[in-house]
């Protein structure tokens, strides 16, 4: 029978794809396939239930009533301009200023550059000085501004949770911390994060009987404490992963959170960075070993499932294997995949003496911490890719633990008064040391930024400055120091924290920018000249932790490790992890941007769910069910130690068997984005951290929804296989398709680093139609390899184009948020993501493939691909998408009538419709399972809103309506102002050098995964990228010719665990 | 029996008909000429708070423009200049004048003077003063005065806006932007005409601006040839 050629390209699937997006793509479930070539893939809703006639009856109405509003006034509003009185120097109206700043984290400062537009803080991006940025920001920085626009930042302080004046405050804390001062602080507490920056701690110091307790969920608390029993007190371990070349990460996350992770990621990065086939030999090999899947573990070379409890036993095991006889004793058996694993590991490692590192992650207790240093002591490493330096003071630190139980302890008796800085103890703090109960027995002071659970019930909530907004401080992980500055005035009226602090510890002095110049100046900044430089440069020269002799003490390490007991789950006693997605430990919850970015792995947001293995959700009888790309998942009762919680479970490939995890910051009691959302993890937790044994699963029989866009914006065409030389010959011929004249080609492609060595990366080509493309440049200057497809089109000029490198990505999601507060992306609320109507413009597809227990995962960013052949151009009926001169696909939105044709004939599906005013009212979502917009209306003042979370926006790009579709611009607004900085210097606006245009995404990037630049320049990076063996294009065969190609995998295996 | 109706009126049909088209294009005409910025804009000259005279400063005192608009070369907005900048003279000259109260008044009580807005673009065009500054590379280089689009500032005591501001009006001159251009150190000289010798220029600078050649949406067939112009992209105003 011949075939119907508008028959949808599946009618059924008749064979597993190689690499899928969930478990159900693998099965070939059909609301998953076929959800892939319909217009709607997730059905169509109306808010309110409205259905099309209703719609048309009420446009119909509109029309005639949007007639008679054009009569009513023709020209538009006057409108006023209102200069300064005294303008300030350097200020241009319309050009933004970039400010030195950086942000302090437990785990160090992030050195970063504040853009401000007229006065606001538009967007953060990393300070290249800086040596924990070098210029890349993550999810966290990003969004970071938006925060600061938070609408429920608190406008005055808080006097049991209601609105009293600042001098209501200063008559109660004159008469309260004056008795405390003068008894040089007994009886007062501070709950502080691990590190707050100089001038804080100064003041902290200032009253020597005040308790000073360390509390943050963020902290590398394990990791400080693990240093300190493996080199003595007040030391901390450095990582030089350039110079690695194994690395054995257990149960670390090491590239995406952590101590320095920018500058590791950055680091892996460029080992992967292989353009030719000798660079192979500059790759890291990435070992991991872990029971949740980070982005560690999905961008690992060798990947093995263990439990967080089985932890030690791997590193005894690998201990053993090095031969280092006392540091393996006692460590209990390993399951065969394991041994095989560490066998293997342990002869690399070896082999790699002085080139190794072993990564250790929070959930390990201190004690694995010091074995991992004495095992990197023994093979070298310790000297060369591990550095350890120390505090001055050299003072023994007691983990957060037991400082906050013994707080609690001392809470009504020794400590009377407690005061929490930038902590939300009452949602973060683990239910099980019921911190809520105890702080009824004091005076509790709480300041921070938002006012969030505790704030609200406590004594006193004091809005404190944002970083944005106050002087201050901060140190790095290096020790390094930088200054703080104010982008802007305190919008609420806040205080900054050193001031609040200041007038607690009895310091004259309250000015924010006098503190901290106490603490500099005369001192570590020599004059006003070098506070100047400090200023604008980002960092504090001269400042930094002094190396030390890392001796390491086996004896404390061994009898250490003889308190820690290896657990091994199973079905009835499994493991808890609670993982840290993108709203962390909470804090960054009520910032929408990160409420509605997928997780990297389960791509759930506005959810959180218990992660099964898919073993073990068929052992237990879960079943998850997907509908429409909506997931029926069963909810569970999750029991230990006498607490249960209710949570759904979503199936996920490549858990440990035996752990379950959740991610923290979602089931809070505050704030409008945040409520109501998902399930708090931190209510399961016992004291010990993140990691709870013997937990046991109960099925309640109830269901509920869950929302993941694992399964949106799925390409059509069942191309998602692996091509390796292999089955290469062994291709189906003829499988069913209408694509144009050719079979249809991988979407991802790689190889082992092997395979690269031996043909030079013929992989990532084999199979397209070399016919198909041609040699760029004049005949003098022509290039090695093809560049670009044929087409009609002569390259004059500068020509955009874009490549994305495989093996770097690490699905951090960075270039998402970066991508967001550049190009004012709406958030669209949970309902809509159900319908598949988030707005991100640059989306990371995740697909698995293999075993479906143990898979491997890859990352694959995609974004408008600004294709020569486009085909959303000629589909448009008023050409509202067209090509420019130099390439790019431009879309116009004030032309756009909002047809969503273009959308349709998208093969790559990364053009977003405003299907509604998401604008000005889809920040926030309302209750679950309430339509959207219409019932939330009675609860939220949308202007009242937008009023603050509007000033983030940027000037320089377009605030889009409803009805108007949208799509990455490759951020025509920078290429524009590049141009336009080039005509002002005197300079061709034409030849723009090299690096002059960075998006937001590849400039966030962390592993410069993200190459942009002039594709007619063969001198350019990325033209020399595209000239890379290892360049292809997504959908090769459909003839579009995308501007953005992409850098296949390679993968750097160890043949013996191949 | 004698018919009732004159023979014409056979006609009353047609006619009736033909003058309702007529009538109908006329009304649509009118309102589409009331509506757009012909009518709208061009002529536009709200009343100021201060009796700012152009005509005075610009004109008989031939101060530069870029005396006060000091973000004309370096940014998208050319400014309305701080209250400082009228203080600078003011304080000396006419330190008393009642014209000068609102100005004064700004500058002890440091609240800003609310200007009216005459030239306004909408929301979604991004225009930039600094980018029509000057082009071009070397001897090629050329600017767009304040003239060209302003009018003559140096006559006018009340400001009004001489030119619609249409898309249609941007795309006429960079289309053909050769006649328009001029040196760079005349971009705020009034009343300025290109001689003989820079006509010339002109065209070669204008050549300059429109590589021949690229590809693009906005290429247009004008005379037989496909004609390729200055900004030819969307995104060059649209963002």
């Amino acid at each position: 029978m011949k075939k119907d050629p508008y028959a949808p390209i599946r009618d059924s699937m008749t064979e597993a794809p190689e690499y899928w997006r969930s478990v159900e793509h693998k099965n070939a479930d059909d609301s998953v396939i076929k959800s892939y070539d319909a217009e709607f893939s997730n059905g169509i809703t109306m808010p309110g239930g409205y259905n099309r006639r209703d719609a048309l009856k009420i446009a119909g109405a509109s029309i005639a009533l949007g007639s008679l509003a054009g009569c009513e006034k023709v020209r538009r509003d006057p409108d006023e301009i209102l200069p300064f009185v005294r303008q300030p120097e350097q200020y241009v109206p319309g050009n933004k200023l970039m400010y030195a700043t950086a942000m302090q984290r437990s785990d160090g400062a992030v050195g970063l550059l504040a853009e401000a537009n007229e006065g606001r803080p538009t967007k953060l991006e990393g300070n290249p000085a800086h040596g924990a940025s070098l210029g890349a920001s993550d999810a966290w920085s990003q969004a970071e501004v938006l925060k600061l626009y938070d609408p429920q930042r608190a406008r005055s302080p808080l006097k049991a949770g209601t609105a009293a004046k600042w001098e209501e405050w200063d008559t109660f804390a004159k008469e309260h911390f004056g008795k405390l001062q003068a008894a040089q602080g007994a009886g007062l507490a501070f709950l502080v994060e691990e590190d707050m920056g100089p001038t804080f701690e100064r003041l902290l110091a200032k009253l020597p009987q005040a308790k000073v307790v360390r509390f943050d969920p963020l902290a590398p608390d394990h990791a400080i404490t693990g240093a300190q029993l493996a080199f003595g007190p007040g030391a901390r371990a450095h990582y030089n992963v350039s110079k690695s070349k194994v690395i054995f990460s257990l149960d670390s996350d090491f590239l995406s959170g952590g101590p320095e992770h920018l500058a590791h990621a950055r680091a892996f990065g460029q080992s992967r960075a292989v353009h030719t086939t000798a660079d192979v030999e500059k790759m890291i090999r990435l070992y991991a070993a872990e029971g949740v899947f980070s982005t560690v573990g999905s961008n690992a070379d060798h990947r093995v499932r263990i439990t967080s409890g089985e932890g030690i036993n791997v590193l005894k095991a690998l201990a053993g294997a090095l031969g280092l006889g006392e540091l393996a004793a006692g460590g209990g058996a390993l399951n065969d995949a394991q041994q095989k694993f560490v066998a293997g590991l342990a002869k690399d490692l070896a082999a790699h003496k002085g080139t190794g590192i072993i990564f250790v992650g929070e959930r390990q207790p201190p004690a694995v911490h010091a074995l991992a240093h004495a095992i990197d002591a023994a093979l070298g490493n310790v000297g060369s890719t591990v550095s350890v330096s120390f505090s001055d003071a050299r003072v023994a630190r007691l983990g957060q633990a037991a400082q906050l139980e013994a707080l609690i302890k001392a809470m009504g008796t020794e400590v009377t008064t407690l005061v929490a800085f930038e902590a939300n103890p009452f949602y973060s703090a683990p239910a099980a040391f019921k911190f809520a109960e105890a702080a009824a027995k004091v005076t509790f002071i709480h300041a921070g930024v938002l006012p969030e659970e505790t704030g609200v019930k406590a004594n006193w909530h004091l809005p404190t400055a944002h970083f944005l907004e106050a002087w201050g401080d901060a140190t790095a992980w290096s020790g390094i120091a930088s200054l703080v500055q104010p982008i802007i005035l305190p919008l609420h009226g806040g205080r900054p924290g050193i001031s609040l602090l200041a007038q607690l510890v009895g310091e004259p002095e309250t000015s924010d920018k006098k503190l901290v110049e106490a603490t500099w100046v005369g001192k570590g900044i020599a004059d006003t000249r070098a506070w100047r430089k400090a200023l604008h440069d980002g960092t504090i020269s001269g400042t930094g932790r002094s190396a030390g002799a890392a001796e390491v003490k086996t004896a404390d390490i061994t009898a250490a490790l003889g308190n820690v007991k290896a657990t091994t789950a199973n079905k009835d006693a499994l493991e808890f992890i609670a993982f840290d997605g993108h709203l962390k430990d909470g804090r960054l919850s009520n910032v929408s941007w990160l409420m509605e970015m997928p997780d990297s792995m389960s791509k759930l947001c506005w959810d959180n769910a218990l992660l099964v293995s898919p073993a073990l959700a068929k052992e237990l009888g879960i079943t998850s069910s997907v509908q429409k790309n909506n997931y029926t998942s069963d909810i569970v009762e999750i029991s230990v130690d006498g607490r249960s919680v209710k949570a759904p479970t979503f199936v996920l490939p490549g858990i440990g068997q035996y752990s379950v995890v959740m991610a923290r910051g979602f089931g809070r009691t505050w704030g409008d984005v945040a409520t109501n959302v998902g399930v708090s993890a931190t209510a399961v937790l016992g004291t010990t951290g993140t990691v709870v044994q013997g937990v046991k699963l109960t099925k309640t029989g109830e269901q509920t929804n869950l929302c993941s866009t694992q399964d949106h914006f799925g390409v059509p065409g069942n191309v998602v296989r692996e091509l390796t030389f292999a089955e290469q010959s062994a291709e189906p011929a003829g499988a069913a398709s209408r694509h144009i004249g050719l079979e249809p080609r991988p979407l991802f492609r790689s190889a082992t680093a092997k395979q690269y060595a031996a043909d030079g990366g013929k992989f990532a080509r084999e199979g397209d139609v070399p016919a198909n493309l041609v040699q760029l440049g004049t005949p003098k200057n022509k290039p090695a390899k093809l560049i670009q497809p044929t087409t009609e089109i002569t390259y004059e000029g500068q020509q955009w184009g874009m490549v994305i490198d495989l093996s770097a990505c690490l699905g951090c999601n960075a270039c998402s948020v970066a991508c967001i507060a550049e190009n004012n992306i709406p958030v669209v609320g949970r309902d809509q993501v159900m319908l598949g109507r988030e707005m991100h413009w640059i989306r990371i597809d995740r697909y698995f493939s293999g075993d479906v227990d143990q898979p491997r995962a890859i990352h694959q960013p995609l974004t408008c691909m600004h294709c020569e052949n486009a085909p959303c151009e000629p589909v448009c009926p008023v050409s509202a998408t067209v090509h420019d001169e130099e390439g790019l696909n431009s879309m116009a939105y004030n032309r756009c009538i909002g047809t969503r044709y273009c959308a349709n004939n998208c093969p790559y599906k990364v053009r977003r419709y405003n299907y509604l005013d998401f604008t000005h009212t889809g920040d926030f979502m309302v209750e679950k399972g309430q339509p959207w917009p219409f019932k939330g209306e009675k609860d939220m003042d949308w202007k009242e809103r937008m009023k603050t979370l509007k000033l983030q926006r940027n000037p320089d790009v377009t605030v889009r309506y409803r009805g108007v579709m949208e799509k990455c611009t490759f951020c025509t607004q920078r290429i524009e102002e590049a141009k336009i900085a080039a005509k002002r210097a005197g300079q061709d606006r034409k030849k723009l050098p090299d690096g002059a245009v960075t998006p937001a995404c590849a400039q966030a990037c962390a592993t410069q995964a993200i190459t942009f630049g002039n594709i007619n320049d063969l001198e350019s990076r990325v033209a020399k990228l595209k000239q890379s063996e290892r360049n292809y294009e997504l959908l090769q065969e459909l003839n579009v010719r995308p501007r953005t190609t992409y850098l296949a995998r390679v993968r750097n295996e160890n043949e013996e665990l191949a | 029996m004698a018919q009732i109706f004159p023979r014409w009126s056979n006609q009353t049909p047609r006619l009736i008909t033909l003058g309702a088209l007529v009538g109908l294009s006329a009304t649509v005409f009118a309102l589409y000429w009331w509506a757009s910025p012909y009518h709208t804009d061009v002529g536009y000259a709200p009343k100021q708070p201060v009796p700012y005279s152009h005509a005075l400063h610009a004109g008989e005192l031939k101060m530069d423009c870029r005396y006060c608009h000091v973000g004309v070369e370096q940014g998208p907005h050319a400014g309305v200049p701080p209250t400082q900048t009228c203080m600078n003279c003011h304080k000396q000259v006419k330190p008393e004048s009642e014209n000068l109260k609102l100005v004064r008044e700004s500058w002890t009580t440091d609240k800003s003077i609310e200007w009216v807005r005459i030239h306004k673009l909408p929301d979604y065009a991004y225009f930039n003063h600094s980018a029509h500054m000057g082009v071009g590379v070397g001897d090629k280089r050329a600017a767009i005065g304040c003239e060209t689009c302003h009018g003559r500032i140096d006559t006018m005591e009340v400001v009004r806006q001489v030119q619609p501001l249409s898309m249609s009006w941007c795309i006429d001159c960079h289309s053909n932007p050769g006649p328009n251009l001029r040196p760079v150190e005349n971009i705020t000289t009034m009343g300025w005409s290109a001689d003989m010798a820079w006509q010339e220029q002109q065209k070669q600078i204008a050549a300059t601006l429109n590589p021949p050649g690229s590809l693009s949406g906005a290429q247009k067939f004008v005379d037989g040839h496909m004609q390729t112009y200055a900004t030819a992209g969307c995104s060059g105003c649209h963002r």
